[in-house]
């Protein structure tokens, strides 16, 4: 029984449990709704960077170049070998463990509960298929970091600004688009089947639509603002460190934060006794969860900062933001064990199981859904919290990519607010970018929350 | 369960009965807690570990006050508490130093108190809505969409203060009025507090009995009459403590006001003026390079131990008007 998958538990104990839903009309709609609106934001983005400098938005050829700091153009610079195929088993490799078991499960247990699900649960991959596509132009990214690296080692003089063209319409972005539509339209193919054969033909139309108006988008995509360093010019600017930044500090949030709070939620409602200590922690968390952000960056740049020495890098902005999430996550994590019911404990107690085997094997596999909904929705906070690593010091100019932990590093919301703080008009224009590619990430976690809410809601 | 239907007078009984008995399966029932009972070694080791990981929380405050304390007391050694709390001069960059919180105290009050004039109608009007007149399916719509604008980043805000909210304002009060001015500030601060307002007091709403509002329709009460007159009064707990949460809230905002507030710490203007709160101050201060022994260094930690006491009070006092004047129903 141990080694069984929950829905095989769940079965077990309680046919009746997980009643699978279809996709409501009412979930459609604000999945649809999310996507348009993540849609309309690229194409303001669009507009927004056309009005920036359409010189940047088109490229020609394939050639690499670095803009030397006395304004002349390098361009003969060699393109890497052998990356290409990596950019694309990289994603993959990094995608498969979270994929891979799923769909495997799920036809299977299609197969096993004679039920047609298959098509259901691949719908997953319309979710996770983006995310690849991300991870790849990210991947992408890193060659252009590859090559102002190179531009350093042959010397080129000064060459830490902007690589100005680094892939042309005949390669990279190319296969990009491609891919895109290989993905898309097999998937949308199969969306559109779905929910034509469950009666919901005019929704199934705006599949296709959608596809087409992304599709669009992503040919006029600016490639450069995602992929620049800050500059002291606007149109040169991008926010290229700071994505990655924000990427790299929210990983290390996430693996510090999740252990933790989910660790106090189940020692508060499983283990502890009622008695003042838990209520003390209790009255404890609340209060955290009321403290001004601004104070966290201060407590983090006194312990993590400046006792523990952990400078101004990465590992110091992920503490602290890990603790400035923790109560969110406690709280939510508490929230959803309450919602297993006492009868799943009692039976399992009943078996015999010991109480780590009743958490462990009954009580975290209901809970996981909601925790891990609430992961998500700290996630979000945290991504757009500014002050706390203003106070630890995160810097706003930062032109190259954190390699480790203790590497210095900027964020997405510093860099914005960087922009918004100086007085020409052009910074203010790319600090709407900026923030319209924050607002994005959040729009999508945002909604892959709300959708987990409910996808994984049981009644009892 | 039953909730939807009136119904037989055992539903809600039986549904008291059900929490009641889940109450008892926590407090008395849950096998045997720590010590004895069938757990292992590696069972202990366990809890252990999630004990330590429940007692972080506990170390974290602690660690805030200790931090706060440790450095306010170092600043209080140079200067004279009199010159702290007594005095409304703020200049602590400049050659003669003067550090009167109260400069401070004044931007942050100010636009709290602005943000407070916007978000209280809007709140409470979307949370009476929400309540009492949204059909379930637009609520189920609605209520996600302001936790999403809760979510919304504050340097956002503060972008759309500066480069929407305040060109307005310029164009009302004539273009003297400072680009940077409290009331930008204050009125986004406003709105970035509605969702907070509106989902704490829509709970305490929800959490009305039915049957009360069901006596009021009897007697031939409009929806209007009902709303107001019986739901918010009743919730009148939950939704005194969400003000004040969100108020708390606003005392804390820091990238908005930093970034549309101005820097100018002044007692006594007014809500067209430059302002700085002491959020604002903390981040101006951290973007320099301050050497860690300096003065200005030190008054960040007596400044932020003023943040948090006041926002701990008025967290703790929230917490205490829901406990306290909460109607007891059932």
């Amino acid at each position: 029984m141990s080694a069984a998958t929950p829905s095989a538990q769940l079965t077990a104990y309680a046919p009746r449990v997980r009643v699978r839903r279809g996709i409501s009309v009412g979930f459609m709609v604000i999945a649809l709704l999310a996507i348009t609106v993540s849609i309309l934001m690229l194409g303001a983005l669009i507009v927004e960077i056309a009005v920036d400098g359409a010189a940047r938005l088109f490229t020609d050829g394939g050639a690499v170049s670095v803009e030397a700091r006395d304004g002349s153009i390098v361009s003969d610079l060699p393109t890497p070998e052998g990356m290409g195929w990596l950019s694309w088993v990289l994603p993959i490799a990094i995608l498969l463990p979270f994929v891979g078991p799923r769909v495997v499960h799920s036809v299977a247990h299609g197969v096993v509960h004679g039920v047609p699900r298959v098509a259901e649960r691949l719908m997953g991959l319309a979710v996770v298929a983006p995310v690849a596509v991300f991870l790849h132009i990210l991947y992408v990214r890193f060659e252009s970091a590859y090559f102002i690296e190179y531009a350093k080692a042959v010397d080129i003089d000064g060459a830490t600004g902007n690589v100005l063209q680094l892939f042309g319409e005949a390669s990279g972005f190319q296969v990009v688009r491609l891919v895109i539509m290989g993905i898309g339209l097999p998937l949308a193919l199969l969306l559109m089947g779905w929910f034509w054969s469950h009666r919901m033909r005019k929704p199934s139309l705006l599949i296709p639509a959608i596809l087409i108006g992304a599709w669009i988008v992503y040919l006029f995509m600016d490639p450069w603002f995602l992929s620049s360093y800050p500059s002291r010019s606007p149109s040169g600017a991008g926010i290229f460190s700071a994505v990655t930044g924000t990427f790299y500090m929210m990983t290390i949030t996430a693996a510090i934060a999740f252990p933790l709070g989910v660790g106090a939620a189940v020692y508060l409602e499983e283990y502890a006794r009622r008695n003042w200590f838990s209520r003390m922690i209790q009255v404890n968390i609340s209060n955290l969860a009321g403290v001004p952000s601004i104070i966290y960056g201060l407590l983090g740049l006194q312990v993590f900062v400046r006792v523990l020495e952990f400078e101004r890098s990465v590992l110091a902005g992920a503490c602290t933001m890990a603790l400035l999430v923790m109560p969110i996550i406690i709280v939510s994590a508490q929230e959803a064990l309450r919602t297993v019911p006492p009868s799943m404990r009692e039976a399992a107690y009943a078996v015999g199981a010991t109480r780590w085997q009743v958490v462990r094997h009954h009580v975290l596999p209901y809970a996981f859904g909601g925790m891990l909904t609430g992961n998500i929705l700290a996630m979000s906070r945290a991504i757009g919290e500014t002050a706390p690593l203003i106070a630890i010091g995160a810097l706003t100019f930062i032109a190259f990519l954190a390699d480790s932990p203790t590497d210095d590093f900027t964020v997405m919301p510093i860099q914005i607010y960087n922009w918004v703080a100086r007085p020409q008009a052009g910074f203010h224009e790319i600090a709407a970018s900026a923030i319209i590619v924050l607002m994005v990430i959040l729009l999508l976690m945002n909604a892959a929350a709300i959708i987990m809410r409910q996808r994984t809601r049981t009644d009892w | 369960m039953t909730a939807q239907v009136p119904g037989p007078p055992g539903g809600p009984a039986q549904d008291s009965v059900r929490s009641l008995l889940a109450e008892l399966w926590r407090e008395r029932l849950q096998p045997s807690r720590t010590g004895s009972g069938r757990e292992t070694a590696a069972g202990r080791l366990i809890h252990g570990a999630l004990f330590l990981t429940a007692t972080l929380s506990a170390f974290v405050t602690i660690g805030i006050v200790l931090v706060l304390i440790f450095e306010t007391v170092e600043f209080f050694r140079e200067i004279p508490l009199i010159d702290f709390f007594g005095s409304t001069k703020w200049s602590a960059l400049f050659a003669e130093k003067q550090f009167g919180v109260w400069a401070l105290v004044w931007g942050t009050g100010m636009i709290a108190l602005i943000g407070l004039i916007v978000a209280i109608p809007l709140g409470l009007m979307a949370a009476v809505f929400l309540s009492e007149y949204a059909p379930p399916r637009v609520r189920a719509v609605v209520k996600p969409i302001l936790e999403v604008l809760a979510g919304v980043p504050t340097v956002v805000f503060g972008y759309f203060a500066l480069v929407s909210v305040s060109p307005v304002i310029r164009d009302i009060f004539g273009q003297d009025v400072g680009i940077y001015n409290a009331l930008s500030a204050g009125i986004v601060v406003g709105l970035m507090i509605v969702p907070i307002i509106a989902s704490l007091s829509e709970d305490a709403m929800r959490a009305v009995p039915r049957s009360l509002r069901e006596g009021a329709y009897a007697l031939g009460s409009t929806r209007m009459e009902v709303s107001l007159r019986v739901v918010v009064p009743a919730a009148f707990s939950g939704v005194v403590a969400s003000i004040i949460l969100a108020a708390s809230r606003a005392v804390g905002e820091t990238m908005a006001v930093t970034i549309a507030g101005g820097g100018n710490p002044q007692f006594g203007v007014g809500p067209l003026e430059a302002v700085q709160t002491m959020t604002a101050m903390i981040v101006q201060l951290s973007l320099g390079d301050t050497p860690t022994t300096s003065i200005e260094f030190k008054v960040l930690f007596a400044v932020a131990m003023t943040l948090f006491v006041l926002t701990l009070a008025m967290n703790v006092v929230a917490q205490w008007v829901s406990r306290r004047f909460r109607e007891e129903y059932e």
